[in-house]
């Protein structure tokens, strides 16, 4: 589906056919969409991006020195200290993702409020 | 003070009938695991089914937990994926290569080369990416039926 000649890895696919990948744009991964091009542009790594059929991509980045999940609708899901890893949500804007408690991998799940 | 509760209830109003409205969100976060041992991949279906992979020991098998302990599948992997459960996919190495399966099709990828980072969505459309000559590309496979 990509032919480029740079890697394109860690590719997530919605129901409705939307796949969103990383690329390396300047060293530096960034979240592409097969349907709206490139969707981080920040001078950071962006890693492990999922997206929902509504569209609202998420992926991880480092915040305050550790691996945030970062919503592109909605801004940082989380903050606290730990490293958050393969965020997925549901088409509610449900995520679930992992991080280490003490010694293992648990995993977590934030859900929505609108107010 | 009147004018001014009004003006305040005039930017709420606005605040509200915003379609950015609908971005504004806060979000409870819960644990949902917690048990020793490492817990990996989770997805989550819009009947808010939560699964996960579990190492399993030294050789890292893994495989997908729903929330109520039901076991879906089990496979030489460390990597998996599921949309709304209906099936999934995972990473073994066969011949060296590491190759692409799924849960309700078997062996999906079979040339030789590393096929990673699997997803599929509940179509059946599944995404991965394949390393060739030293560069990577995803590529959509078949629909499951």
């Amino acid at each position: 589906m990509t032919k480029d000649p740079v890697d394109h890895y860690t590719p997530a696919i919605s129901n409705q056919g939307e796949i969103v990948w990383v690329q390396p744009v300047d060293y530096l991964s960034q979240v592409f969409s097969s349907r709206r091009g490139q969707l981080t542009f920040s001078a950071k790594d962006h890693l492990q991006p999922s997206v929902n059929d509504p569209g609202e991509a998420v992926w991880i980045e480092k915040l305050g020195g550790s691996w945030q999940v970062v919503s592109a609708i909605n801004g940082p899901i989380t903050m606290d200290p730990a490293d958050h890893f393969t965020p997925r949500l549901n088409n509610l804007g449900v995520l679930v993702w992992s991080q280490k408690v003490g010694k293992y991998f648990q995993v977590f799940k934030a859900t929505p409020h609108l107010w | 003070m009147l004018p001014r509760i009004i003006s305040i209830l005039a930017i709420l109003g606005l605040a509200l009938a915003s379609p950015a409205n609908a971005q504004l969100r806060t979000y409870q976060v819960t644990q949902i695991t917690s048990d020793q041992t490492n817990h990996f991949n989770p997805n989550i279906n819009d009947l808010g089914r939560v699964g996960w992979c579990v190492a399993q020991g030294s050789i890292y098998q893994s495989f997908f937990t729903l929330t109520e302990g039901l076991k879906l599948a089990r496979a030489s992997c460390i990597v998996a994926a599921g949309s709304n459960f209906k099936e999934m996919v995972w990473i073994q190495n066969v011949g060296g290569y590491s190759q692409i399966f799924s849960s309700r099709r078997g062996q999906v990828t079979r040339s030789p080369a590393d096929h990673l980072d699997p997803a599929v969505n509940s179509q059946g459309e599944i995404v991965g990416s394949s390393r060739w000559v030293a560069r990577l590309r995803f590529f959509p496979l078949s629909r499951a039926r």
